[in-house]
């Protein structure tokens, strides 16, 4: 009796709800197909046209992305005989664990977190930082001349915006004291981290911009140019779980944007909703942002992408950093 | 027409005969040499690209006839101008001097005239057949009135 | 490793979703590109052989498939070349209507080149409105000449239809909309700075060279040289009409779309003049119209449209020679007709602008990267099939 309560406990206790449900694989799933969604409505509406419409006709095709999941599944996945064979279908997998892991440490409110830890930034830092390398062995495990050099597009785009994605993290913890994320959200109770450092908050949401591939940064999967980049001769369920992946990371950095700078599941006036609810409203409305991009940009060339992230976003990066040091010794915050 | 003129005057004094048509200026030459020297004085005079090379079929003279048709951007008076360079060439062994180092934009329509005609251009850099493979085009040339394209019925 | 060992060979092929129908062979070293070989004639289709195969008249729908969205200006020269040997010259009301036909063509051929460069560049939008916007225009066409792409609009001795009733007034309303439609593009997407940053000074070609490559059309003018067909050698209704030549000095990718933008514009302006000062008469010949019968003479001035005497059916042309120039949507097409005196063509030699520009793709794309290679090649509106024929 001991051990079945002991186990009842654990399967129904807050971090496995969390790792289940909110912020973890359902809501993930269930975002991925709204966000998708979205993505192409807006796309179409700016660039006069319908966008999806047939599926589900009555709520304009909102279910097209689980038909377009059920094709997936039933096609015949063709692996060229070329590729090194173990290494080209293991990268789906580790690319989509890869993706998850980072929502394991943030959490969605005062109790739905996987893993509690005190340093619950650094560990997301850290863990985001492994899927560029996966995407360059696909590149190269692809045996083919332009995922070859979609994979080193991918490196050089990694070199690109991860110093100044890290600097303004560094900004906001310089600014709050804390590196664990529900301390950091505690101390947003009378400001938000957008107002009071609003050039970390530009920094750090164009380096998740370069860091998806979102454009005006979609360079390592530049269709006209190198076909599909490092994903060229995926298809089928491969290509599905990858994609996947990559909306999954969209999903892991807004949510952190969103506890980071607008304060979580904190609101200034009262609203009678769960606090997770009011924090997903808040990941969905950046992601919202980072997906519309696509109709307004073209894309830029690799080496202006460096250009930039070097000579124009990372003095940036510092200058939010003595912003938020003059904050603090001004004793704005907290 | 007056605005040609004063153009045929001063291509005269180079010792060139100027047939003119209601159009354009043609000059009709008979060897390899002529035409290459005629080429020359022209692009002094201010003609530097080639718009079009025009090879003719004409079985029942025994003969090749090949129109080069040439034209200037470099003085606005001559826009109009439109000059025509013909010369007839033997059937069963066209051989002509390759003019891609006096006009470098005549390089593709060699190129297009060797794998339709069969004329040889000496001098000419890189002669590849152009728009039909070599396999099945080599010794075969279509645009030659002995080339017949053969139709298919409709059925039915 | 020496820089030619190090070099790999890209195919840019047919199977690339940049392409279009032809194959770049590229040898690129890290990411720059070392050398550019264009192979074409995959949509080698034997045009030139087949036309002294058909009558003159059949002739017609022939040249028009060779380039889709520019067919009115291969019907226009090659009709030209023909009334040249013929010896007649159409009334001055089908003269008008011609040059209509001729500058909704270019409109459309124009923005096909405008939206197929945004896509390469990244700018899907770009790219949906430019086919949005050419969707009036191919409306316009549908409405006076029945057909959307490939008109057939023009015979010899003239037109074949009159405008409809209340034609000027739609063209006015559609013409309103589509430049507010185009204020809108180039707010967006010629005046966006990721756009800048990927044309300007992107594949530039010097005004030396582009005399001595003997390149026509939006390209030359991009490089400085003022020449347009239009004026040097007026054809149709154009010297009757009031228009600028686009050029601009810098002769890089960026300066190539500012100029099909501004003959978009004049291109608007012509047809405003046009519709304002078309004078009345004729569509067709005289000397073709008398040979009709006087029921179908009638039928010809109630409802506009034209039929044909039977003596077209085989068309007997003088011996002779004829030559046919236009300024096409993408440049100086030229049209060189031989005749024997028979009812089919002896030889027709066809020298389009695509052909002539193909020279530049190994002299521009030499030393550029390799994300470079889209945005030049697709600036330089290249179109495989009229190159091919």
């Amino acid at each position: 009796m001991n051990i079945l309560s002991e186990v009842l406990n654990i399967v129904f206790s807050r971090n496995v709800i969390a790792a289940i449900f909110i912020p973890g694989l359902v809501t993930a799933l269930l975002f991925i197909i709204l966000i998708i969604w979205v993505e192409r409505k807006i796309a179409a509406r700016v660039q006069m046209r319908i966008g999806p419409l047939y599926v589900t006709k009555r709520f304009g095709g909102i279910l097209q992305l689980i038909a377009d999941m059920l094709r997936f599944l039933v096609s015949e996945p063709v692996i060229p005989s070329t590729t090194d064979r173990l290494i080209y279908t293991l990268i789906p997998i580790l690319l989509l664990l890869l993706a998850l892991l980072p929502i394991a440490v943030v959490p969605a409110s005062w109790s739905l977190v996987v893993i509690k830890t005190e340093l619950s930034l650094l560990a997301f830092v850290a863990l985001t930082a492994i899927s560029p390398m996966v995407i360059m062995i696909a590149g190269w495990a692809s045996n083919n001349k332009f995922s070859y050099i979609g994979g080193l597009r991918e490196g050089f785009m990694l070199l690109s915006y991860e110093i100044y994605l890290f600097v303004s993290l560094l900004a906001m913890t310089i600014l709050y004291g804390e590196i664990d994320f529900l301390e950091i959200v505690s101390s947003q109770k009378v400001y938000w981290g957008v107002i009071l450092n609003p050039l970390a908050a530009v920094s750090f949401f164009i380096a998740m911009l370069a860091s998806t591939s979102r454009f005006p940064f979609e360079i390592p999967d530049a269709e006209s140019e190198i076909v599909m980049g490092p994903f060229t001769e995926y298809n089928s369920i491969m290509y599905g779980l990858v994609m996947g992946a990559n909306y999954l990371r969209l999903y892991s950095l807004s949510l952190a944007f969103s506890d980071i700078f607008l304060g979580g599941w904190l609101l200034p006036f009262n609203v009678p909703l769960p606090n997770f609810i009011i924090t997903m409203f808040k990941t969905f409305i950046v992601m919202t942002i980072a997906v519309f991009m696509r109709a307004v940009y073209p894309r830029y060339r690799v080496d202006q992408a460096l250009v930039i992230g070097w000579e124009k976003l990372f003095p940036l990066a510092i200058i939010s950093v003595l912003l938020s040091v003059i904050l603090r010794c001004l004793g704005v915050a907290l | 027409m007056n605005k040609f003129n004063e153009l045929i005057e001063k291509l005269k004094l180079e010792g060139l005969t100027i047939e003119k048509e209601d159009k354009a200026l043609r000059i009709r030459v008979s060897t390899a040499e002529e035409l290459v020297n005629v080429l020359n004085k022209l692009k002094m005079q201010g003609f530097d690209h080639i718009k079009s090379i025009t090879a003719t079929d004409l079985p029942d003279r025994n003969v090749l006839e090949v129109s080069y048709i040439l034209g200037s951007y470099s003085h606005d008076k001559m826009y109009e101008t439109l000059m025509i360079i013909t010369i007839s060439l033997s059937r069963d062994n066209p051989v002509l001097p390759s003019i891609s180092e006096i006009f470098p934009s005549s390089v593709y329509h060699e190129r297009e005239c060797y794998e339709m005609f069969g004329i040889k251009f000496e001098g000419h850099r890189d002669q590849r057949h152009l728009l039909l493979s070599p396999e099945d085009f080599t010794g075969i040339y279509p645009l030659r009135k002995e080339f017949k394209i053969e139709e298919e019925g409709i059925r039915g | 490793m020496s820089s030619e060992e190090r070099a790999i060979t890209i195919f840019y092929g047919p199977q690339h979703p940049a392409s279009g129908h032809m194959r770049i062979i590229l040898e690129v070293d890290g990411d720059i590109v070392v050398k550019a070989d264009p192979d074409i004639g995959y949509v080698h289709r034997g045009i030139e052989k087949l036309a002294e195969y058909k009558t003159y008249l059949q002739v017609i729908p022939l040249v028009e498939r060779q380039c889709l969205p520019d067919a009115a200006h291969h019907n226009l020269a090659y009709i030209l070349a023909l009334e040249e040997i013929l010896g007649i010259e159409p009334p001055e009301r089908a003269q008008y209507l011609r040059t209509l036909i001729a500058e909704i063509s270019r409109i459309a051929s124009h923005l096909y080149g405008m939206g197929l460069h945004g896509i390469a560049i990244g700018s899907s939008t770009a790219y949906m409105w430019c086919f949005g916007l050419r969707e009036y225009m191919l409306l316009l066409a549908e409405k006076l000449t029945g057909a959307r792409i490939t008109y057939s609009y023009i015979i010899p001795g003239g037109v074949r239809r009159d405008l409809p009733q209340g034609f000027s007034s739609e063209v006015e309303r559609y013409l309103k909309s589509f430049e507010r439609k185009m204020r809108d593009l180039d707010k967006l997407f010629i005046s966006n700075p990721v756009t800048k940053a990927r044309l300007e000074g992107v594949g530039v070609l010097s005004k030396n060279d582009a005399i001595r490559l003997g390149v026509v059309g939006p390209i030359l003018r991009a490089s400085g040289i003022s020449y347009d067909v239009r004026k040097a050698r007026p054809y149709a209704a154009y010297q009757w009409v009031d228009f600028e030549v686009a050029t601009r000095k810098e002769g890089d990718s960026y300066a190539r779309l500012l100029v099909r933008v501004k003959e978009i514009q004049e291109s608007i302006r012509i047809i405003r003049q046009v519709l304002r000062d078309l004078p009345s008469g004729n569509i067709f010949h005289e000397k073709y119209v008398k040979m009709l019968p006087p029921k179908i003479k009638s039928y010809i001035e109630d409802t506009g449209r034209v039929k044909f005497p039977g003596v077209f059916a085989t068309l007997k042309i003088p011996k002779g020679e004829g030559i046919g120039i236009v300024e096409a949507g993408r440049g100086e097409l030229i049209y060189h007709l031989i005749s024997d005196g028979g009812s089919k063509p002896y030889r027709l030699k066809i020298s389009t602008p695509s052909f002539r520009n193909l020279i530049l793709f190994s002299h521009l794309i030499k030393g550029v990267k390799v994300a470079d290679v889209p945005a030049i090649y697709l600036s330089l509106d290249y179109f495989p099939p009229e190159a091919d024929r």
